[in-house]
Protein backbone atom coordinates (compact mmCIF):
# COMPACT_ATOMS: atom_id res chain seq x y z
CA UNK A 1 0.00 0.00 0.00
CA UNK A 2 2.88 2.61 0.93
CA UNK A 3 4.68 1.41 -2.31
CA UNK A 4 1.41 2.25 -4.78
CA UNK A 5 0.87 5.75 -2.54
CA UNK A 6 4.48 5.96 -3.11
CA UNK A 7 4.06 5.54 -6.82
CA UNK A 8 1.07 7.86 -7.23
CA UNK A 9 2.75 10.53 -5.85
CA UNK A 10 5.22 9.86 -8.15
CA UNK A 11 3.38 9.63 -11.22
CA UNK A 12 1.57 12.79 -10.07
CA UNK A 13 4.22 14.65 -9.77
CA UNK A 14 5.94 13.79 -13.55
CA UNK A 15 2.13 14.14 -14.41
CA UNK A 16 2.63 17.75 -13.41
CA UNK A 17 6.07 17.99 -14.92
CA UNK A 18 6.20 16.15 -18.30
CA UNK A 19 6.75 19.07 -20.41
CA UNK A 20 10.24 19.42 -18.96
CA UNK A 21 10.69 15.86 -19.29
CA UNK A 22 9.18 16.40 -23.40
CA UNK A 23 11.37 19.14 -23.98
CA UNK A 24 14.87 17.56 -23.07
CA UNK A 25 13.62 14.05 -24.99
CA UNK A 26 12.75 16.35 -28.16
CA UNK A 27 16.12 18.14 -28.22
CA UNK A 28 18.24 15.16 -27.53
CA UNK A 29 16.68 13.07 -29.82
CA UNK A 30 14.95 14.52 -32.77
CA UNK A 31 13.62 10.99 -33.72
CA UNK A 32 11.17 9.43 -32.86
CA UNK A 33 12.15 5.98 -31.62
CA UNK A 34 15.38 7.31 -29.91
CA UNK A 35 12.78 10.03 -27.97
CA UNK A 36 10.71 7.70 -26.29
CA UNK A 37 13.76 5.38 -25.22
CA UNK A 38 15.06 8.76 -23.50
CA UNK A 39 11.62 9.00 -22.54
CA UNK A 40 11.55 5.55 -19.85
CA UNK A 41 15.48 6.53 -18.91
CA UNK A 42 14.70 9.62 -17.44
CA UNK A 43 11.38 8.17 -16.20
CA UNK A 44 13.16 5.39 -14.57
CA UNK A 45 16.07 7.34 -13.57
CA UNK A 46 13.86 9.78 -11.60
CA UNK A 47 11.81 6.75 -10.06
CA UNK A 48 15.02 5.38 -8.93
CA UNK A 49 16.35 9.15 -7.36
CA UNK A 50 12.59 9.26 -6.18
CA UNK A 51 13.02 8.20 -2.77
CA UNK A 52 16.34 10.31 -1.93
CA UNK A 53 14.29 13.63 -3.14
CA UNK A 54 14.00 15.48 -0.06
CA UNK A 55 12.70 18.64 -1.29
CA UNK A 56 15.68 20.48 -0.64
CA UNK A 57 15.83 21.49 -4.74
CA UNK A 58 12.97 22.83 -6.61
CA UNK A 59 11.07 19.60 -8.39
CA UNK A 60 11.49 21.26 -11.67
CA UNK A 61 15.05 21.73 -11.18
CA UNK A 62 15.47 18.02 -9.85
CA UNK A 63 13.80 16.67 -12.81
CA UNK A 64 15.37 19.09 -15.19
CA UNK A 65 18.77 17.87 -13.42
CA UNK A 66 17.93 14.02 -13.99
CA UNK A 67 16.48 14.53 -17.08
CA UNK A 68 19.82 16.84 -19.01
CA UNK A 69 22.15 14.00 -16.79
CA UNK A 70 20.64 10.99 -18.66
CA UNK A 71 20.13 12.62 -21.41
CA UNK A 72 23.91 13.60 -22.23
CA UNK A 73 25.33 11.19 -20.16
CA UNK A 74 23.51 8.44 -20.14
CA UNK A 75 25.12 5.32 -21.95
CA UNK A 76 22.47 5.38 -24.87
CA UNK A 77 23.25 3.78 -28.35
CA UNK A 78 20.88 6.24 -31.13
CA UNK A 79 18.82 4.10 -33.44
CA UNK A 80 19.23 6.75 -36.35
CA UNK A 81 21.30 9.63 -37.04
CA UNK A 82 19.65 12.92 -35.61
CA UNK A 83 18.49 15.25 -37.97
CA UNK A 84 20.39 18.01 -36.80
CA UNK A 85 19.33 20.65 -39.75
CA UNK A 86 16.09 19.14 -40.97
CA UNK A 87 13.34 21.38 -40.27
CA UNK A 88 10.73 18.27 -40.91
CA UNK A 89 11.53 16.31 -38.00
CA UNK A 90 10.63 18.81 -35.65
CA UNK A 91 6.72 18.64 -34.30
CA UNK A 92 5.10 21.54 -33.34
CA UNK A 93 2.13 21.73 -31.52
CA UNK A 94 0.66 24.74 -33.27
CA UNK A 95 -1.87 23.94 -36.18
CA UNK A 96 -4.05 26.98 -37.21
CA UNK A 97 -3.46 28.06 -40.33
CA UNK A 98 -3.28 31.62 -39.27
CA UNK A 99 -0.42 30.80 -37.23
CA UNK A 100 2.11 30.17 -39.85
CA UNK A 101 4.26 32.71 -38.99
CA UNK A 102 4.66 31.83 -35.08
CA UNK A 103 5.06 27.99 -36.60
CA UNK A 104 8.12 28.99 -38.22
CA UNK A 105 9.38 31.10 -35.19
CA UNK A 106 9.07 27.88 -33.77
CA UNK A 107 10.77 25.75 -35.88
CA UNK A 108 13.60 27.81 -36.65
CA UNK A 109 13.92 27.91 -32.81
CA UNK A 110 14.05 24.61 -32.67
CA UNK A 111 16.36 24.25 -35.73
CA UNK A 112 19.22 26.91 -34.43
CA UNK A 113 19.07 24.82 -30.35
CA UNK A 114 19.40 21.32 -32.18
CA UNK A 115 22.34 23.08 -34.07
CA UNK A 116 23.74 23.53 -30.67
CA UNK A 117 26.37 21.64 -28.54
CA UNK A 118 25.13 19.14 -25.77
CA UNK A 119 25.85 21.32 -22.86
CA UNK A 120 24.60 24.08 -24.91
CA UNK A 121 21.44 22.96 -25.61
CA UNK A 122 20.88 22.25 -22.12
CA UNK A 123 21.80 25.80 -21.00
CA UNK A 124 19.54 27.77 -23.47
CA UNK A 125 16.77 25.20 -23.06
CA UNK A 126 17.02 26.32 -18.94
CA UNK A 127 17.41 29.87 -19.64
CA UNK A 128 14.36 29.81 -22.37
CA UNK A 129 12.37 28.08 -19.48
CA UNK A 130 12.93 30.95 -17.12
CA UNK A 131 15.60 29.13 -14.63
CA UNK A 132 17.59 31.12 -13.15
CA UNK A 133 21.25 31.37 -13.12
CA UNK A 134 21.91 29.93 -9.66
CA UNK A 135 20.11 26.94 -10.51
CA UNK A 136 21.79 26.59 -13.96
CA UNK A 137 24.50 26.77 -12.44
CA UNK A 138 23.61 24.09 -9.88
CA UNK A 139 22.11 21.55 -12.65
CA UNK A 140 25.16 22.22 -14.54
CA UNK A 141 28.18 21.95 -11.84
CA UNK A 142 29.32 25.12 -12.66
CA UNK A 143 29.92 28.47 -11.56
CA UNK A 144 27.53 31.43 -11.86
CA UNK A 145 30.03 33.23 -13.80
CA UNK A 146 30.38 30.56 -16.13
CA UNK A 147 27.17 30.05 -16.76
CA UNK A 148 26.53 34.07 -17.38
CA UNK A 149 30.31 33.66 -19.97
CA UNK A 150 28.63 30.72 -21.47
CA UNK A 151 25.25 32.52 -21.94
CA UNK A 152 26.67 34.80 -23.48
CA UNK A 153 28.39 33.31 -26.22
CA UNK A 154 25.42 30.49 -26.92
CA UNK A 155 22.71 33.42 -27.40
CA UNK A 156 24.98 35.25 -29.68
CA UNK A 157 25.47 31.50 -31.39
CA UNK A 158 21.92 30.94 -31.37
CA UNK A 159 21.28 34.43 -32.97
CA UNK A 160 23.66 34.02 -35.37
CA UNK A 161 22.21 30.52 -36.51
CA UNK A 162 19.03 32.08 -37.28
CA UNK A 163 19.59 35.09 -39.06
CA UNK A 164 21.50 32.75 -41.68
CA UNK A 165 18.22 30.81 -42.20
CA UNK B 1 15.60 42.62 -25.57
CA UNK B 2 12.77 42.14 -28.27
CA UNK B 3 14.80 39.21 -29.49
CA UNK B 4 15.09 37.21 -26.20
CA UNK B 5 11.27 38.25 -25.71
CA UNK B 6 10.41 36.38 -29.31
CA UNK B 7 12.73 33.33 -28.59
CA UNK B 8 10.94 32.88 -25.03
CA UNK B 9 7.66 33.48 -26.45
CA UNK B 10 8.24 30.69 -29.14
CA UNK B 11 10.16 28.56 -26.94
CA UNK B 12 6.78 28.79 -24.79
CA UNK B 13 4.40 28.11 -28.00
CA UNK B 14 6.09 24.97 -28.69
CA UNK B 15 5.16 22.64 -25.97
CA UNK B 16 1.44 24.07 -25.27
CA UNK B 17 -0.16 20.93 -25.99
CA UNK B 18 0.47 17.83 -23.47
CA UNK B 19 2.60 15.43 -25.40
CA UNK B 20 0.78 12.30 -26.56
CA UNK B 21 2.18 8.71 -25.26
CA UNK B 22 3.56 10.76 -22.39
CA UNK B 23 0.18 9.61 -20.14
CA UNK B 24 -0.04 8.17 -16.92
CA UNK B 25 -0.07 4.28 -18.11
CA UNK B 26 2.44 4.63 -19.94
CA UNK B 27 4.40 6.07 -16.70
CA UNK B 28 3.30 2.97 -14.60
CA UNK B 29 4.34 0.73 -17.65
CA UNK B 30 7.56 1.99 -17.05
CA UNK B 31 7.61 1.74 -13.58
CA UNK B 32 6.28 -2.21 -13.54
CA UNK B 33 9.68 -2.99 -15.61
CA UNK B 34 12.62 -3.54 -13.95
CA UNK B 35 15.42 -0.12 -14.28
CA UNK B 36 18.13 0.13 -15.88
CA UNK B 37 21.22 2.34 -15.53
CA UNK B 38 24.32 2.31 -17.38
CA UNK B 39 26.06 0.09 -14.74
CA UNK B 40 22.88 -2.57 -15.50
CA UNK B 41 23.82 -2.45 -19.32
CA UNK B 42 27.52 -2.48 -19.64
CA UNK B 43 27.24 -5.24 -16.62
CA UNK B 44 24.87 -7.83 -18.96
CA UNK B 45 27.85 -7.97 -21.96
CA UNK B 46 30.61 -8.76 -19.48
CA UNK B 47 28.37 -11.39 -17.53
CA UNK B 48 27.64 -13.23 -21.60
CA UNK B 49 30.81 -13.57 -22.29
CA UNK B 50 31.92 -14.47 -18.41
CA UNK B 51 29.20 -16.84 -18.57
CA UNK B 52 30.72 -18.51 -21.57
CA UNK B 53 34.07 -18.75 -20.16
CA UNK B 54 32.41 -19.98 -17.14
CA UNK B 55 31.34 -22.80 -18.44
CA UNK B 56 34.55 -24.12 -19.94
CA UNK B 57 36.40 -24.06 -16.14
CA UNK B 58 34.14 -27.29 -15.08
CA UNK B 59 34.87 -28.75 -18.45
CA UNK B 60 38.69 -28.46 -17.65
CA UNK B 61 38.33 -29.68 -14.04
CA UNK B 62 36.44 -32.47 -15.12
CA UNK B 63 39.17 -33.45 -17.92
CA UNK B 64 42.08 -32.46 -15.50
CA UNK B 65 41.05 -35.08 -13.14
CA UNK B 66 40.41 -37.76 -16.15
CA UNK B 67 43.55 -37.52 -17.16
CA UNK B 68 45.69 -37.21 -14.16
CA UNK B 69 49.22 -35.99 -15.98
CA UNK B 70 51.01 -33.75 -14.40
CA UNK B 71 51.64 -31.46 -16.82
CA UNK B 72 48.39 -31.13 -18.01
CA UNK B 73 47.11 -30.65 -13.58
CA UNK B 74 49.67 -28.24 -13.31
CA UNK B 75 48.70 -26.00 -16.73
CA UNK B 76 44.86 -26.10 -16.07
CA UNK B 77 45.45 -25.48 -12.10
CA UNK B 78 47.82 -22.47 -12.98
CA UNK B 79 44.90 -21.14 -15.52
CA UNK B 80 41.99 -21.66 -13.15
CA UNK B 81 43.88 -19.74 -10.41
CA UNK B 82 44.67 -17.15 -12.96
CA UNK B 83 40.96 -16.75 -14.04
CA UNK B 84 39.69 -17.02 -10.76
CA UNK B 85 41.64 -13.70 -9.60
CA UNK B 86 40.96 -12.23 -12.53
CA UNK B 87 36.93 -13.10 -11.37
CA UNK B 88 37.54 -11.90 -8.18
CA UNK B 89 39.28 -8.18 -9.12
CA UNK B 90 36.41 -7.44 -11.48
CA UNK B 91 34.06 -8.54 -8.59
CA UNK B 92 35.61 -5.95 -6.26
CA UNK B 93 36.08 -3.12 -8.53
CA UNK B 94 32.58 -3.52 -9.99
CA UNK B 95 31.14 -3.16 -6.47
CA UNK B 96 33.66 -0.35 -5.98
CA UNK B 97 32.82 1.20 -8.96
CA UNK B 98 28.84 0.91 -9.15
CA UNK B 99 28.88 2.96 -5.69
CA UNK B 100 30.77 5.31 -6.67
CA UNK B 101 28.23 5.94 -9.81
CA UNK B 102 25.74 6.12 -7.62
CA UNK B 103 27.04 8.64 -5.57
CA UNK B 104 28.05 10.70 -8.31
CA UNK B 105 24.62 11.46 -9.79
CA UNK B 106 24.59 14.88 -8.62
CA UNK B 107 24.63 18.08 -11.16
CA UNK B 108 25.64 17.43 -14.81
CA UNK B 109 29.57 17.90 -14.31
CA UNK B 110 29.67 15.31 -11.52
CA UNK B 111 27.46 12.68 -13.69
CA UNK B 112 29.90 13.11 -16.54
CA UNK B 113 33.17 12.72 -14.10
CA UNK B 114 31.18 9.31 -12.74
CA UNK B 115 30.09 8.28 -15.92
CA UNK B 116 33.60 8.52 -17.58
CA UNK B 117 35.03 6.54 -14.54
CA UNK B 118 32.70 3.95 -14.79
CA UNK B 119 33.12 3.33 -18.77
CA UNK B 120 37.20 3.83 -18.29
CA UNK B 121 37.00 1.16 -15.56
CA UNK B 122 34.42 -1.38 -18.09
CA UNK B 123 37.49 -0.82 -21.16
CA UNK B 124 39.94 -1.92 -19.10
CA UNK B 125 38.49 -4.86 -17.53
CA UNK B 126 36.99 -5.53 -20.89
CA UNK B 127 40.23 -5.73 -22.30
CA UNK B 128 42.49 -7.43 -19.74
CA UNK B 129 39.75 -9.81 -18.33
CA UNK B 130 40.04 -10.98 -22.75
CA UNK B 131 44.16 -10.63 -22.53
CA UNK B 132 43.59 -13.50 -19.43
CA UNK B 133 40.85 -15.35 -21.35
CA UNK B 134 42.85 -15.47 -24.46
CA UNK B 135 45.95 -17.92 -23.12
CA UNK B 136 42.83 -20.26 -21.31
CA UNK B 137 40.98 -19.99 -24.93
CA UNK B 138 44.22 -21.28 -26.78
CA UNK B 139 44.38 -24.01 -23.97
CA UNK B 140 40.87 -25.27 -24.30
CA UNK B 141 41.97 -25.62 -28.09
CA UNK B 142 45.45 -27.88 -27.00
CA UNK B 143 43.16 -30.08 -24.96
CA UNK B 144 40.72 -30.64 -27.54
CA UNK B 145 43.79 -31.44 -30.16
CA UNK B 146 46.79 -32.91 -27.95
CA UNK B 147 44.73 -33.51 -24.63
CA UNK B 148 43.92 -36.96 -25.15
CA UNK B 149 47.39 -38.69 -25.08
CA UNK B 150 50.00 -39.09 -23.00
CA UNK B 151 52.61 -36.29 -22.04
CA UNK B 152 55.24 -37.55 -23.84
CA UNK B 153 53.19 -38.43 -26.92
CA UNK B 154 51.73 -34.74 -26.92
CA UNK B 155 55.50 -33.35 -27.19
CA UNK B 156 56.09 -35.34 -30.12
CA UNK B 157 53.46 -34.80 -31.49
CA UNK B 158 53.55 -30.78 -31.32
CA UNK B 159 57.18 -31.30 -32.74
CA UNK B 160 55.52 -30.83 -36.22
CA UNK B 161 59.27 -29.64 -37.92
CA UNK B 162 60.97 -32.93 -36.78
CA UNK B 163 64.36 -32.94 -38.60
CA UNK B 164 64.81 -29.24 -36.38
CA UNK B 165 65.85 -29.34 -32.82
CA UNK B 166 63.87 -28.74 -30.26
CA UNK B 167 64.97 -25.84 -29.48
CA UNK B 168 64.02 -24.30 -32.89
CA UNK B 169 61.10 -26.00 -32.23
CA UNK B 170 60.38 -23.96 -29.38
CA UNK B 171 61.22 -21.19 -30.94
CA UNK B 172 58.74 -20.94 -33.28
CA UNK B 173 55.96 -21.95 -31.55
CA UNK B 174 56.96 -18.94 -29.52
CA UNK B 175 57.07 -16.87 -32.69
CA UNK B 176 53.94 -18.14 -33.75
CA UNK B 177 52.83 -17.73 -30.20
CA UNK B 178 53.55 -13.85 -30.21
CA UNK B 179 51.84 -13.23 -34.05
CA UNK B 180 48.74 -14.43 -33.11
CA UNK B 181 48.57 -12.99 -29.57
CA UNK B 182 49.52 -9.58 -31.30
CA UNK B 183 47.01 -10.17 -34.02
CA UNK B 184 43.91 -10.68 -31.04
CA UNK B 185 45.24 -7.86 -29.51
CA UNK B 186 44.95 -5.87 -32.55
CA UNK B 187 41.50 -7.15 -32.76
CA UNK B 188 40.55 -6.56 -29.20
CA UNK B 189 41.49 -2.52 -29.18
CA UNK B 190 39.82 -2.11 -32.39
CA UNK B 191 36.73 -3.78 -30.50
CA UNK B 192 37.08 -2.41 -27.48
CA UNK B 193 37.49 0.84 -29.62
CA UNK B 194 34.06 0.62 -31.07
CA UNK B 195 32.47 -0.68 -27.96
CA UNK B 196 33.51 1.92 -25.22
CA UNK B 197 35.59 4.40 -26.85
CA UNK B 198 32.91 6.26 -28.97
CA UNK B 199 30.81 7.08 -26.04
CA UNK B 200 34.48 8.42 -23.84
CA UNK B 201 35.54 10.74 -26.17
CA UNK B 202 32.31 12.30 -26.52
CA UNK B 203 32.28 12.43 -23.15
CA UNK B 204 35.22 14.01 -22.85
CA UNK B 205 34.79 16.68 -25.08
CA UNK B 206 31.60 17.20 -23.26
CA UNK B 207 32.95 18.05 -20.09
CA UNK B 208 36.17 19.64 -21.25
CA UNK B 209 33.42 22.13 -22.83
CA UNK B 210 31.67 22.24 -19.08
CA UNK B 211 34.50 22.81 -17.49
CA UNK B 212 35.78 25.46 -19.59
CA UNK B 213 36.52 29.02 -18.07
CA UNK B 214 36.32 27.19 -14.73
CA UNK B 215 38.97 28.05 -11.78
Amino acid sequence: MKVNAEENDFIGTIELHRGIIFKVCKMYCPQEEDCNDLYQDIVAQLWKAWEGFRGDAKISTWIYRIALNTAISGFRKQKRNPLKNSVDAIEVNVAQEDERAKKEDIELLHMAIRMLSDVEKAMIMLYLDDVSYEEIASIMGITQNNVRVKMLRIREKLRKIMANH
Amino acid sequence: MDELKKLKQAWDNSFQEPPKDFDNQSLRDILSRRPSDPVVKLRKSLYLEIGIILLVLPFLVIVMFWLPDPYFILNTLALIVLFVSALAWYWYNLREITLLWRSGQGNLRQSIESTLTLLRFFRKTYFYLNIVLFPLGVYFGYIIGFGLGSGGERITSLLFLENLSIALNILIYVAAGIVIFLGFLLILKLYVRKLYDVHIRKLESIYQELTKNEE
